[in-house]
Order: structure tokens, then sequence, then C-alpha cells
């Protein structure tokens, strides 16, 4: 189904019930319904519903030349890629190893001579620019063959990965960092590397994401919605009526809220009860395919 | 066909107690005249879906967002379409058009960027030196960064007639030619306000005429709306 034939389907429990008549202001209330119920949809689908697996290069190190002063955590101008975000930076004059958190924004202190420097940016963290991050699934692997796989630290608190930090040579560990999104910092994730990329690696990890958003675009744009079809008359459209119901665009006499109500708590059982794996049984009492 | 408006003229002067045209003074006519554009006025305010809706195309140019529409247009009805076919949607508010990248792009600049349009704004204004008193004027957000057209659906005003027009053989405009049932109602009881007014024996018939006429204009889709309430949609009022 597209977008537009999607509109189309809940426009219709819509104030005038003809989504190709609302004013801009009313659109944005159906984007709105329609977003909601595709993060609840996804919300309660087993999570190999959002994974996919994504390939990603741990680039060597680049040299900068920044202006900065003692003590400040801004540069001067920005000198960082936003891919480059949580990755590691060392400037002249300061010893330590800092860390990039903004396109000018360093996590800590410099710590030397103000000034104009010349530092590094090692390519030891990576982040999904790609749609909305939910979490990481698996360990990142290299391409390369015989590439010996990496060691995760989370479970010890970066104890392993510590026998690496603010070295250079072939990643040999991983952990995730949180870049503290409540503050306003974006990425709310990011994966370091340690020892820091010597040269340029390439990898790969499995992702979960949430769904693509829907935007004002798709309302001109026929696209295809980001839902497999068995979900979108059985949950999808109940969900999103359910989500429109709160908006100010609803058509509110026609009195069916109960009726909706329970249709979207039918949809919300029905993703529940899906399989919670795609491929043969994966568990430890050896389940028989079909079960 | 519809009456011509010799015709209504002559009916209208027969209310008044003239049976005769040419012995008709220039203050009847003028009463009657006025009785006449009174009736299409009424008819031409009765709303959107009686028959008042008209295609409009304007061109626009890259790079300019604003267009005076002609005076003689009393209001707009969207969604208005751009020649490539596509919808494109109202603004709700001069707010909405000022903020229009912050509020609808989710960026931090006021006003619009260049881009294909796909938002409009009506702005109605005052300004007396043009022939109407009201200016409407067309936004396109944002601003286009091509030429092209767009059509959009207005409500003219009525027709304003003259002494002159009194003695031509014009065919007034009436919709599905119902000028005895709804039109002549209408103009037979706004003559009824003329001084020269004096036969108070049909003022009883005259009004209940006028109620059926009105009756008839709503069945027919005209004000009151035959749908109500009525969406509340600001922007094409």
């Amino acid at each position: 189904m597209t977008t537009i034939e999607f509109f189309h389907r809940i426009g219709r429990h819509a104030r005038g019930r003809d989504f190709t008549k609302l004013s801009l202001s009313e659109t944005t209330d159906l984007l709105e319904a329609s977003n909601a119920a595709l993060n609840r949809l996804y919300g309660s689908l087993p999570t190999y519903f959002k994974e996919m697996t994504i390939g990603f290069i741990l680039p060597p190190p680049r040299q900068i030349n920044v202006t900065v002063a003692r003590g400040s955590d801004l540069l001067s101008s920005s000198v960082f890629a936003p891919a480059e975000i949580g990755r590691s930076v060392v400037l002249g004059g300061d010893p330590n190893w800092n860390q990039v958190l903004g396109t000018q924004n360093l996590a800590n202190p410099y710590n030397g001579e103000s000034g104009d420097v010349q530092g590094y940016v090692y390519g030891d963290a990576f982040w999904s620019e790609r749609y909305p991050f939910d979490r990481i699934i698996g360990n990142p692997r290299f391409l390369q063959p015989g590439a010996i796989p990496l060691m995760r630290s989370e479970l010890t608190r970066s104890s392993y990965a510590s026998l690496f930090y603010q070295t250079i040579g072939r990643p040999q560990a991983f952990w995730t960092q949180s870049l503290g999104n409540s503050q306003g910092n974006e990425p709310l994730i990011c994966m370091r590397f340690a020892p820091a990329p010597d040269i340029a690696y390439t990898m790969s990890v499995r992702i979960a994401f949430w769904a693509m958003r829907l935007t004002l675009a798709d309302f001109t744009a026929a696209n295809t919605l980001p839902v497999p079809d068995q979900f979108i008359e059985t949950c999808l459209i109940p969900l999103a009526l359910k989500a429109l119901m709160a908006t100010p665009v609803w058509d509110d006499t026609r009195k069916d809220e109960d009726r909706i109500d329970k249709g979207a708590a039918e949809a919300i059982a029905f993703l529940k009860n899906q399989p919670g794996q795609v491929g043969s049984p994966d568990n430890r009492i050896f389940t028989p395919i079909g079960f | 066909m519809s009456l011509t408006i010799t015709q209504v003229q002559n009916d209208l002067l027969s209310k008044l107690g003239l049976e005769d045209p040419t012995q008709a003074t220039d203050g009847a006519l003028q009463d009657v005249l006025i009785a006449i554009n009174g009736a299409m006025q009424q008819l031409q305010t009765a709303g959107q879906d009686y028959f008042t809706r008209e295609k409009l195309s304007i061109a626009f140019a890259a790079g300019t967002s604003m267009y005076p529409l002609p005076q003689s247009i009393q209001s707009v009805i969207g969604p208005l379409r751009l020649n490539s076919g596509q919808s494109i949607r109202a603004l709700s508010s001069r707010g909405e058009l000022d903020q229009f990248d912050r509020i609808f792009l989710g960026v931090s600049s006021f006003g619009a960027a260049q881009g294909n349009p796909f938002a409009y704004w009506i702005e109605n204004l005052r300004d007396d030196a043009g022939p109407d008193a009201n200016q409407i004027t067309l936004h396109l957000v944002p601003v286009p960064l091509n030429g092209g057209s767009v059509t959009i659906e207005v409500v003219n005003d009525a027709p304003t007639y003259t002494l002159e027009d009194l003695v031509t053989d014009i065919v007034l405009p009436i919709a599905q030619n119902y000028t005895e049932s709804i039109f002549l109602p209408i103009a037979r009881w706004l003559v009824t306000r003329s001084s020269l007014f004096s036969r108070p024996e049909l003022l009883d018939g005259l009004e209940k005429d006028y109620n059926n006429a009105i009756a008839r204009l709503a069945m027919a889709g005209g004000f009151p709306a035959a749908v109500q309430p009525a969406p509340d949609r600001a922007p094409q009022a």
C-alpha cells in the first residue's frame, strides 16, 4: 500500500472525510497519527522485523587544524563532520585523548596552550544516521576474509577494551557508549572500538531500527509504506485511527470511538501473536520446525 | 432559458403599480435595479455549493511567492492545484506562513525557502483604492523555484447592473434557470422596500414566495448549506 492510499483510508475519519481537502496543519495531524501507529506496530512486533545488517567503514586517522583555548570544550569552528561524533581526537599540546561530541564540541576541556593547534581524529566510533535507531543486536565483524572477530566488552564494563585504550592498530574490542540524548546530544548511542584504527576497516553489524518516519513529502509522493502487507489492514490502519482520535482533525460526529478502540486492541493482540523467530526455531530445547 | 433583465424589470415595475414600463421614472427604475442587484448578491453569497464556484488559472514565476488576485473575487475555495495536477494545502494563519519553514520543515529560519510549492495562504486585506474594498492575495510556499501555474476555484462578486443594462436583452445568469422560483421572489420582496411600493395587499403573498424561494435555495445546495454543520475550515472561507 502506498502512503497516499493509506492517508486516504484514515483520512475518511478526519473532519471533511476527504484528506485531499485538509489544510497543511490538518495533514500534520494525519502524519502524527501515522507515525504513532508505525511505532506502536513495530514496538509490538518481534525484533526481526526491525533488524538489518548494515556496513560501515572505520576510517584511518584524519589530521585537523583548529583554534582552541585552554579549558574550553568549544572549538572556534566546525571542523568535525557529523559522522565523526563519538570518535577520539587528540590535539597538539594536550596529551589527553579527547572525544568529539559535536561538529565543534569536545567532550572534555582542552588542557593545552591556547592557539592554533594540529590534531588527529581517530575513526574509532560509529553511529548510524539511517532511520531512527533502536538498538544494536549482534557483534560487529570485519568483512576482510580471515579477520578475527571483535570481543565485546560490555559485560565486563569495558575492562577488556581498556587494555587497548589510547592505542592505535587493528580494533580488537568494542563497546557501546551513550552520548547524553537527554542533554540534547546526538546520536543516542555510538559504538566505540579499541585500538583506534590505523587504516580503514570495513565492517558490518546487525542493528534494529524503528520505522522510517512519514513526512509531508509523503503527501505528494506515493511511496510504499514501510510495513509488511499482512499488517496494514489488520494493524496499521486500526492503530492509526486510534491515534487519530487524539488529534484535532478527528471527526467525532460518528461516535465510533468504541469500535476504533476495540480494533486497536485487536491489532496489538495480533501483533503480539506473531512468531518470535523468522527462521527455524533456534533455542536450547531444539523445538522442531513448524512449532 | 432564463429571463432577460428587461423582463425582470417589467415584472418588478408591475409590483410597484407601473404596468407600462415606459411610464417609469428614474427613481422607480433605480429601485428596480437595487432589487435586481440585491437578489443577485443574495444568490452569490448563498455558498460555494450553489453554483458560485469558478475556475481561475494563475501563472507564477520563479522567486515570487505573492500574487494579488483580481478584485472581482470575493473568496477562494481550496484546495489549489498545480499544473502538474498536484493539490497543494491551505495554511491556517498568517503565522504559519511567516514561520513556514520552522513549523513544517523543521529548520530554524523564518519565512519560506525556495522549492516546489505545496502550500498556500489566502490573505484578505482591505484596499479602498481599488474597485472593491477587499484585496485577496495568494501566497505560495515554498517560494517557487520554477515558474508554473496554479488552478484555483473562486467565488466572484455578483454581477452589478446599471440603468443602461435595463434596456438590453441581457439574460440573467441564474443557476439552472430557476429565475421564477428563486430569483424573482427574492427580487420582488426586495422591491417592496421601494418608497414607490403602494400595493400592501401583495405583501403577504410576496413574503410567502420569498420564504419559499429561500427554502428552495437551501434544497438546491445554497445557503444555509445542504450539509450541516459545515466543516470549520477557515482557509477556504
